[in-house]
């Protein structure tokens, strides 16, 4: 099961969830899986906030693989200058 | 507004052109003459990037009246390079890696070509205090000034 | 997947392939193009900081013979709100829409309430003065104190903070408020032997790219446009005039010109979209370039910060918890770069418990842009100098204390996940053998050091490779070079094909001859880009392959790819000769023709990078003056591709920070008109201000890149701000919080510590 992790700005989308294990293989199976918890948190997963999975920082993640093991942090998105 | 007929020798070729009496050298040289080496950062004679020589002073272009270049001699960064080759200051710009956008660059070989040929061996000091007019946010000078030193010693005909 | 190997050409100083243009004055940037026709455009600027706009009448400026176009708000089309999907503090299509032309509002001094287009320049001025506009004046709100009181002139009425735990109930000068926090803050300080606490103040301060901005615009009685300008990116340049605009993104081509400088402040747009409507109403081209007084006042500087940062430690220097308050000015329109500031205050250390708050606020002041590691500089310098007084008080050297906190691989980042490897256990390392680390100092002199951190980003590059028919290479890519990437794409491209660094050449290519790009920003180009030039040049080798295997008649993974020749791999019984990239480009046309690679790709793993810098100074009692004795940067860049463009990044970053620490700031009288628009006195460091910058470049492979690569442009802004102010508190003794530490500023603090 993969670690995911919500920041603080998050947590009002996850009834003050901060951590929870989801069995995914994509990123877009484990927003599918959230959805399904969170109603309505898929709008802001996808296409609103950066993550990291396993520290690598994706900027507009959607088929990326997730991993039995996999930590996936939600990020504010940077760009930078 | 009438306009001016101004003669002037730029980069060793005469030209002569009109212009009105309130336009400067640099506005004359970029959109008149479309010699756009010559850049406009500022227009306050603060930047240096629209550096030229006046005879062989080293001056803001965007400072000088256009019509004060009747009879004048104007060498412009389109005029550092002498056909094939580029000047030894060019050279070592390159080969430094004194350059990272270019914007300021060729205000700068101008001030430098100034500061060499009256200078052949300037101080780092020398050279810092010389470009001070000079304003380049890239690259914090480090590079710049190697790069004036080592064409100065190539231009004093020493091995690098 | 970072391959250890020897490289050929990667790691050499060879010359940009842009370089003779550029020190013959033969490049062209920004307001170097002109076409036939073509018109003067200029804005009309409000010269007040805060006011409704009541009327606006151009009668008397349209009947000027010579003006053919004049706009006012009333010819752009109303967007609505729609998020930029871009990084941080990137904003609201809606507010971008009147950022570039204002319509009932001005919400900062300089702010465009009219343009128009005239047969010169001087005719397009003489029109702006007879526009007359009618204001009412609101009391501008000029500071983070004034917006955030209880009381504060609003700026946008319908304005409610995003992101608190309760829904506000009336509006405020607030835009977002976030938060992010670990563990048990109480207990973390209840934990500590030592608890140090400061409040630390930065100025509103300016990229200061020396090329103003600048663009052409025709648009065609079809609907279809060109736009001609200096941009980090013109397909943000195409995306953004088409939402303001409301036009189709195909019928908008951008070319990019040379840039002269951006460090985040090209990332938007100011005048595209004006040149776009004066050109469709006046039927020609029109170019607009601004003054540099209307760069100051109405591009986009970096906000000006108040951060309280608070620490707790252990006797031995063990970080226990702490705490960031960090508020931020966005200007007129909501979108600072609070949240990248907020997530990377403590990104360098190991911390149980901490708590950090950010505020986004606005003030009537030009709308924030990026400026290189957007939001870094301003929390970190908080925290850093904060740092040094506690390595001060604990008598703990002060790499020593951040060593024993320091973030290394798998380390939880504050801002989540886990660090893979990064090099800033190595930075430290490498500063404490420094010998700048152990020079003697002088009287009235001191040293300081300061830790620097930015994320780097990846997202989307693409890139091309054609092989010419003699085997020469032409790189298609769409990241405009800003500081020498087109040597870098140049040198990977090489290093892949196995061919001589000069035979490749870089096409920087307009929207519609290369794929899409994110901007050039984010320290990515060299990472991301570069990586879809690696790919594409992986793809080339695939087609030769496969080509060779073809005229020699065996299968085709019995090919290798070697010191840019195909050749049977060793043992395979073939009698052929090695065929080069020359000799299978010379047969394309018999094996399949023209040979093309190509790569798309979204980069993930961009690799975080640190930094250490250190300063030496000395401060003039009698007039208090600061002079920069030494300055030497260290920083993890993973991979130098090109290595003195590298240090250049350093050097040049670093000169940046320095000029913010000491010198730069947007002053401003109590109307909101900012005092100081011109480079005579906004002091940006000059030649004869600095001495030489000592740069040590770290190597710590970024394990997401095939050569290690992590972005190196923004890092070196970060750490000087602190450095430079350590310093002058090691020199003076007195630790004074507030930037730039100018001379006004320390001679009355060496005063009042005298009295």
């Amino acid at each position: 099961m993969a670690k995911v992790f919500f920041p603080d700005h998050l947590m009002q989308l996850t009834a003050g969830v901060r951590e929870l294990e989801v069995r995914a293989e994509s990123f877009r199976d484990l927003v599918a899986k959230l959805e399904q918890l969170y109603p309505g948190i898929s709008k802001v997963l996808i296409g609103k906030v950066a993550v990291a999975i396993d520290g690598d920082i994706i900027h507009d993640p959607f088929l990326d693989p997730v991993g039995p093991d996999s930590e996936v942090y939600f990020l504010h998105r940077i760009e930078g200058g | 507004m009438s306009k001016t007929r101004v003669e002037t020798k730029i980069n060793g070729e005469q030209m002569e052109f009109l212009c009105e009496p309130q336009q400067s050298m640099l506005d004359v040289l970029r959109d008149t003459l479309r010699l756009t080496g010559t850049k406009e950062g500022c227009a306050t004679g603060d930047c240096g990037a629209c550096s030229v020589l006046l005879d062989s002073r080293l001056i803001c272009s965007c400072l000088m009246l256009a019509v004060e270049s009747n009879g004048r001699q104007i060498t412009t960064i389109e005029g550092i390079s002498r056909g094939e080759t580029l000047h030894p200051i060019q050279q070592k710009f390159l080969q430094h890696a004194a350059l990272q956008c270019g914007i300021c660059t060729p205000g700068f070989v101008v001030a430098a070509k100034a500061l060499l040929d009256e200078n052949p061996n300037p101080t780092e000091e020398e050279i810092r205090y010389h470009l001070a007019g000079n304003l380049c946010r890239c690259t914090g000078y480090d590079k710049i000034i190697r790069a004036v030193q080592d064409a100065a010693q190539t231009m004093r005909g020493e091995a690098s | 997947m970072s391959e250890a190997r020897d490289y050929k050409v990667i790691g050499t100083r060879v010359i940009r392939p842009d370089g003779v243009d550029k020190v013959t004055g033969r490049a062209n940037f920004g307001a170097d193009f002109s076409l036939p026709g073509m018109l003067y455009g200029k804005v009309l600027r409000s010269p007040h900081a805060h006011a409704r706009i009541k009327k606006i009448d151009t009668a008397a400026a349209s009947k000027i013979e010579g003006v053919y176009a004049i706009a006012t708000g009333a010819d752009f089309p109303k967007v609505g709100h729609e998020e930029i999907t871009g990084g941080e503090g990137a904003g609201d299509f809606a507010d971008l829409a009147t950022n570039v032309m204002a319509r009932d509002k001005v919400v900062y001094h300089g702010h465009a309430v009219a343009a128009v287009a005239a047969i010169s320049s001087a005719i397009a001025d003489a029109a702006l003065a007879a526009i007359k506009v009618e204001y009412e004046v609101l009391t501008p709100v000029m500071d983070l104190d004034a917006a955030m009181a209880d009381n504060a002139t609003l700026i946008d009425e319908r304005l409610f903070t995003a992101g608190l735990p309760q829904k506000p109930t009336k509006p405020s000068n607030v835009a977002a408020y976030m938060e992010f926090k670990r563990g048990d803050i109480a207990q973390g300080f209840a934990e500590a032997d030592v608890v140090v606490e400061g409040t630390y103040r930065t100025p509103t301060v300016h990229q200061g790219y020396i090329e103003p901005h600048a663009c052409v615009a025709s648009i065609n009685q079809g609907g279809q446009a060109t736009i001609w300008c200096c941009t980090q990116g013109h397909f943000d340049v195409r995306s953004m005039t088409s939402k303001v605009l409301g036009l189709n993104v195909a019928d908008i081509r951008v070319i990019p010109s040379e840039i002269g400088g951006g460090f985040g402040g090209k990332t938007t747009v100011y005048l595209e979209p004006v040149a776009m409507v004066l050109s469709k109403k006046s039927g020609r081209p029109v170019k607009m370039t601004m003054t540099r007084d209307e760069v100051f006042r109405a591009s986009g500087p970096a906000s000006a910060t108040k951060c309280t940062i608070k620490i707790g430690a252990k006797k031995d220097g063990t970080f226990t918890a702490m705490s960031a308050w960090l508020a931020y000015e966005a200007g007129g329109y909501k979108g600072s770069s609070m949240a990248p500031g907020a997530m990377c205050v403590f990104a360098p250390y190991v911390v149980p418990h901490f708590l950090i708050q950010g505020y986004d606020v606005l003030v009537n002041k030009p709308k924030v842009a990026a400026y290189r590691a957007p939001g870094a500089p301003q929390s970190m310098y908080a925290c850093e100098s904060l740092i040094d007084d506690l390595a001060r008080q604990l008598k703990i050297d002060p790499i020593e204390l951040r060593l024993k906190n320091a973030v290394s691989a798998g380390s939880q980042a504050a801002y989540g996940p886990k660090f893979n490897a990064i090099g800033f256990k190595e930075c430290l390392e490498a500063a404490k053998k420094h010998p700048n680390y152990s020079a003697k100092l002088g009287p009235n002199e001191g040293r300081g050091l300061a830790a620097g951190f930015w994320f780097n980003a990846g997202m989307q590059s693409s890139a091309e490779v054609h092989i010419n028919e003699n085997g020469t290479v032409t790189v298609v890519e769409g990241s405009p070079d800003i500081g020498g990437s087109r040597a870098s794409m140049a040198l990977m491209a090489a290093e892949e094909l196995g061919v001589p660094y000069e035979q490749v050449r870089v096409l920087v290519a307009d929207t519609e001859s290369a794929g899409y790009n994110n901007v050039t920003g984010g320290s990515r180009v060299t990472f991301a880009t570069g990586m879809a030039v690696i790919q594409a040049s992986r793809d080339i080798i695939a087609q030769c392959k496969q080509r060779a295997a073809a005229t020699w008649g065996i299968e085709e993974e019995l090919v290798e790819w070697q010191d840019g020749q195909a050749i049977p791999k060793p043992g395979v019984n073939a009698d052929v000769k090695p065929l080069s990239l020359a000799q299978i480009a010379a047969n394309s046309g018999r094996t399949g023709g023209p040979l093309l690679g190509r790569a798309s790709l979204n980069a993930r793993g961009p690799g975080p990078g640190f930094s250490i810098n250190m300063a030496d100074v000395r401060v003039d009692p009698e007039t208090g003056k600061v002079d920069v004795l030494r300055f030497t940067a260290i920083q993890d860049a993973g991979k130098a591709i090109h290595p003195a463009y590298v240090e250049g990044q350093m050097q040049g970053g670093a000169v940046q920070g320095i000029g913010w620490a000491l010198n730069e700031e947007y002053i401003y009288d109590a109307k909101g008109v900012m005092q100081n628009a011109g480079f005579l006195d906004y002091r940006m460091p000059v030649a004869s201000d600095l001495p030489m910058i000592d740069t040590w470049i770290i190597e710590v492979a970024n394990p997401s890149h095939p050569y290690g690569v992590r972005g190196v442009g923004e890092v070196p802004i970060v750490a000087p701000l602190a450095a430079v102010a350590n310093a002058v508190r090691a020199a003076t003794g007195i630790r004074i919080p507030d930037l730039p530490l100018s001379p006004p500023r320390i001679l009355a603090a060496l005063e009042a510590a005298k009295a």
